[in-house]
C-alpha cells in the first residue's frame, strides 16, 4: 500500500506492515469464505429432515434420598426441536412403578443436550425406559 | 438488565468466565492506550486508568445488582461473584469509554488522540465487536434465531454483514480516517478493512458464545449459524467502533 500513498501522506506503512496487512487480509478472507463455503455445503448436502430425538442413559447416581438418571438427548434430524418433553418410566415385573419427566428447551439439529430425571426407586434394579414425547418447531 | 445476564451469573461455566475477565485486562489497557487524551502518560498511568475503569465497573455492578435485589447475603458466594463479575464486564467498558468521551473536557486544551494505525484499527474493531456481542450473546433470541434460520438465510446474513461493514469503512474513509488513507481503491478497503472486520466479528462472536456456554452441544452447523447471527450485531460494533473512538 506504500506505493498507492505516493509522497503526500506521511510514510507510515513500512514493508513489514504491508506484508502483515496482506497476511491479515488473506487469513480473514479464508475464514469468511470458509464460513460461506461450509454453509453452502451443509445446506446442499443435509436434507431438511424433521427432528429425530433419541434419548439414552448417561449415568445413574444417588441423589439425596433418591436417584438421579442423567440422560443425553441426541437429535439426528436436520431441524432443531424445541420444548422436547422426555419421560422416564421404571418398570417392574408387575408393570410401571414410577415415572418422571423433564423438558429440554432446545435440542439443536445434529446436537446433543443433557438433562436429569429424579426417581425415588433405584433405576439400576428396575427396567428403565426413556423416550421423547414430542417437540415443537423453534 | 435482561434476565439472562443475572441468570447466567450463577450457571454459566466458571472457567470461561474467569478467562473472559482476564481477557478484559489487555482489552481495557488497549482501549486506554488508544482513547486516552494525554500524550505524555507513562505506561503506569495507563495501567492505573484501566484498573480504575475495571474497579468502577465492579463496584457499580455490585451496587446496581444489590439495588435491584438480584444479589443478597443468603445466596452462595459463587453466585454473587458470578453475577457481579459478569455485569462488571460491560460496566467497565462503559466506564472506560465515558472516561475517553468526557475525560478531556476539564482541561484547557483537548490534546490529540494517539495515531491509530492498522493494528489499532483492527484492535478497535475487536473491542467494538466484543462490546455489542457480549451484550447480545446471553439472550435466548440469538440461539432461537439461529435455530429458525436455514443455511440460505445465514448466507444472506453473511453478505449483509459484509455490506454493512463496508458501508461504514467506506464512509469513514472519507472522514479522513488515518487508518484508511484517501485515494485507495474500494477493493483495497474491502480486502484490508471490511473482510478482516467481519472475520473479527465472527471470531469474537464464537468466542463470546463459547464463554456463555452456547457451544456445549457438538453440532458444527448450529455453532456456525449462531456465530453468523451474533456476527451481524458484532459487525456493527466492529465497524462503528472506529468512528466512535
Amino acid at each position: 500500500m506504500s506505493e498507492e500513498k505516493g509522497g503526500k501522506a506521511p510514510i507510515r506503512a513500512a514493508p513489514s506492515t504491508s506484508t502483515l496487512e496482506w497476511i491479515v487480509a488473506a487469513v480473514s478472507a479464508l475464514l469468511v469464505l470458509g464460513v460461506i463455503g461450509f454453509l453452502l455445503y451443509d445446506g446442499v448436502v443435509s436434507p431438511k429432515t424433521p427432528p429425530d430425538v433419541r434419548v439414552e442413559v448417561d449415568s445413574i447416581q444417588q441423589a439425596g434420598p433418591g436417584f438421579l438418571v442423567i440422560l443425553r438427548a441426541r437429535n439426528d434430524g436436520h431441524n432443531t426441536a424445541a420444548d422436547v418433553i422426555i419421560e422416564g418410566e421404571l418398570m417392574a415385573d408387575s408393570g410401571r412403578v414410577e415415572t418422571s419427566e423433564t423438558t429440554i428447551d432446545y435440542v439443536p439439529a445434529g446436537g446433543e443436550q443433557r438433562a436429569g430425571l429424579y426417581f425415588t426407586r433405584d433405576p439400576r434394579r428396575l427396567k428403565l425406559r426413556l423416550r421423547a414425547h414430542g417437540y415443537r418447531d423453534p | 438488565m435482561t434476565m439472562e445476564m443475572w441468570q447466567l451469573g450463577f450457571h454459566m461455566p466458571r472457567l470461561p468466565l474467569a478467562l473472559f475477565i482476564v481477557v478484559m485486562i489487555p482489552v481495557l489497557l488497549g482501549l486506554e492506550y488508544y482513547t486516552g487524551f494525554k500524550e505524555s502518560t507513562t505506561w503506569l498511568d495507563e495501567v492505573a486508568d484501566a484498573a480504575v475503569a475495571y474497579g468502577v465497573g465492579i463496584v457499580a455492578s455490585a451496587v446496581v445488582l444489590a439495588s435491584l435485589n438480584l444479589i443478597s447475603t443468603d445466596e452462595p458466594l459463587s453466585s454473587v461473584l458470578g453475577k457481579v463479575a459478569l455485569q462488571a464486564i460491560p460496566a467497565s467498558f462503559g466506564a472506560m469509554l465515558s472516561n475517553s468521551q468526557f475525560g478531556g473536557e476539564g482541561t484547557t486544551e483537548r490534546r490529540h488522540k494517539r495515531e491509530i494505525g492498522y493494528g489499532g484499527t483492527l484492535f478497535l474493531m475487536t473491542v467494538g465487536a466484543m462490546f455489542l456481542s457480549f451484550n447480545l450473546a446471553p439472550t435466548e433470541e440469538m440461539i432461537l434465531l439461529a435455530f429458525r434460520m436455514t443455511h440460505w438465510h445465514a448466507i444472506a446474513l453473511v453478505l449483509l454483514s459484509l455490506l454493512l461493514i463496508h458501508g461504514f469503512v467506506y464512509a469513514s474513509n472519507f472522514r479522513g480516517s488515518p487508518g484508511a488513507p484517501e485515494g485507495v481503491s474500494r477493493s483495497h478497503l474491502f480486502l484490508h478493512y471490511t473482510v478482516p472486520g467481519y472475520a473479527i466479528a465472527l471470531l469474537v462472536s464464537a468466542y463470546v458464545l463459547w464463554t456463555f456456554g452456547r457451544y456445549e452441544d457438538d453440532a458444527v452447523a448450529s455453532m456456525v449459524m449462531q456465530a453468523v447471527v451474533l456476527g451481524f450485531p458484532a459487525s456493527i460494533g466492529a465497524a462503528a467502533a472506529r468512528l466512535v473512538v
